[in-house]
């Protein structure tokens, strides 16, 4: 199992305005309101502990919609397996940025300094987004680099895909290592963790260069598919 | 002076607003006509919310623009004069297994802005919970909060539960959470789902009568 930490999380003002909608940065000229962002960032800065660990498993066969790996576990359901098709291992990862955030945010809401955990809330889902990204790049980068294809992530719980294949995941991999762990109800603890699984294969795959948001169901209202473009690319030393 | 304290919480103005409201209250104005302007500004930013032209930075903005200004009403008040009974009395709480909080605190504290009495039962509320809390305060309303697919089946259970307790036809229950749609809610069995913390105010409203 690969364990990373060093991932570069950047807080963007500009970038977060572009996700927050047009009026924020109309907002962030009040001096309040700039006080309660510019809190919120030095928090964000200052909690978030980015962690990946993932692994890679042979696919053994394609069995009812299902990913038979040859360790034995089954995985799939929803679009897994159009997602993936024709991989020949699964990759399983499970991405976070700590509990600090969620402790902070919470130590917030209790103060009712709303606003101030609202963009704080929001960063550190933003940061756990860019440990997604950067981990995708990377494993589709070391995948090309061999020669081989690697296709879209998916996460349990974006389009059809249940949220109880988390528990498969976490069978595989344990996470404990970097922090986080499953509770019963598939909450992920820290909350700001996520997991998320991609094919790599030979040729070429069932869904490439796509991002886990062509899957999901909630895109419409969702204000962070507007950051993806603007991410850059990992620098890792 | 009204309709200026109107249009500064609706536009965002705070420091304008608490001045206006300030120089309301020392003039010896009604100070149910300061909560009056504060009620019609939140409808004011609710329509603008829902044009897509406020976000939810304004929504918790102006709710704690209402929360300021109901601070300086409050103490205005006479004991003889009643104060502005709630609209009604909500029980909200995120559902057992689902531990996300944000959102159901923003509609908590939207719905408390907008008159309601609102018992915030926090997260990872069982079904048992909810239902001593209801047999407790008499509610008109109850909101289930979830955030994760496995909250719609939590939130069967939670609403099945009112239903053996006898309770079901005494409330309207609404759901919310960012997977939240008409389809989840006809699953669970609630009465209407709320896709954001100013459909959720509305719903109330409606729901009572406000």
């Amino acid at each position: 199992m690969h364990i990373q930490r060093d991932w570069h999380i950047e807080f963007d003002e500009e970038q977060y305005v572009v996700q927050a909608g047009g009026t924020l940065s109309r907002l962030l000229a009040r001096p309040s309101v700039r006080a309660d962002w510019e809190a919120a960032l030095a928090d964000a800065r200052e909690l978030v502990r980015p962690a990946a660990a993932w692994d890679a498993f042979p696919i053994q066969e394609l069995r009812h919609e299902r990913l038979v790996l040859a360790n034995g576990a089954k995985i799939g359901g929803g679009p897994v397996a159009s997602v993936v098709a024709g991989a020949t291992d699964l990759v399983v990862g499970v991405c976070t940025v700590g509990g600090a955030i969620s402790q902070r945010i919470s130590e917030q809401l209790r103060g009712e300094q709303r606003l101030r955990a609202m963009f704080l809330d929001d960063l550190g889902s933003w940061a756990v987004d860019q440990v997604r990204q950067q981990l995708c790049r990377q494993v589709e980068g070391d995948a090309v680099s061999r020669g081989l294809h690697a296709s879209a992530s998916l996460s349990p719980g974006e389009s059809e895909w249940s949220v109880a294949e988390q528990a498969v995941i976490f069978s595989l991999m344990d996470a404990r290592e970097i922090g986080v762990t499953l509770t019963e109800s598939m909450v992920m603890w820290p909350i700001k963790s996520l997991s998320l699984i991609m094919g790599i294969g030979p040729g070429p795959l069932g869904v490439e260069g796509a991002s886990n948001c062509d899957f999901c169901t909630i895109r419409e209202r969702c204000n962070y598919q507007r950051l993806r473009p603007s991410l850059q690319p990992a620098a890792r030393s | 002076m009204k309709e200026k304290l109107v249009t500064a919480i609706a536009d965002m103005n705070e420091e304008e607003a608490m001045n206006l409201a300030r120089a309301m209250l020392d003039a010896g104005d009604d100070p149910q006509v300061v909560l009056d302007a504060c009620t019609e500004a939140m409808l004011i930013v609710g329509a603008r919310y829902d044009a897509k032209e406020y976000f939810l930075p304004e929504l918790i903005i102006a709710g704690d623009m209402m929360k300021r200004i109901g601070n300086l009403v409050k103490p205005k008040l006479r004991a003889q004069v009643a104060q502005a009974k709630p609209l009604g009395t909500i029980v909200i709480g995120t559902v057992a297994g689902d531990i996300h909080d944000i959102g159901k605190d923003v509609v908590s504290f939207m719905l408390s802005v907008n008159n309601f009495q609102v018992y915030d039962l926090g997260v990872d509320v069982s079904a048992v919970a909810f239902v001593a809390k209801i047999r407790e305060v008499q509610p008109e309303i109850v909101g289930l909060s979830g955030f994760l697919t496995l909250a719609f089946d939590q939130m069967k259970r939670t609403v099945q539960a009112i239903q053996e307790a006898g309770l079901r036809d005494r409330v309207k229950i609404m759901i919310g959470g960012a997977i939240m749609d008409a389809s989840a809610a006809q699953y669970v069995g609630a009465d209407a789902y709320g896709a954001s913390a100013s459909a959720a105010v509305k719903l109330a409203q409606f729901w009572t009568g406000g």
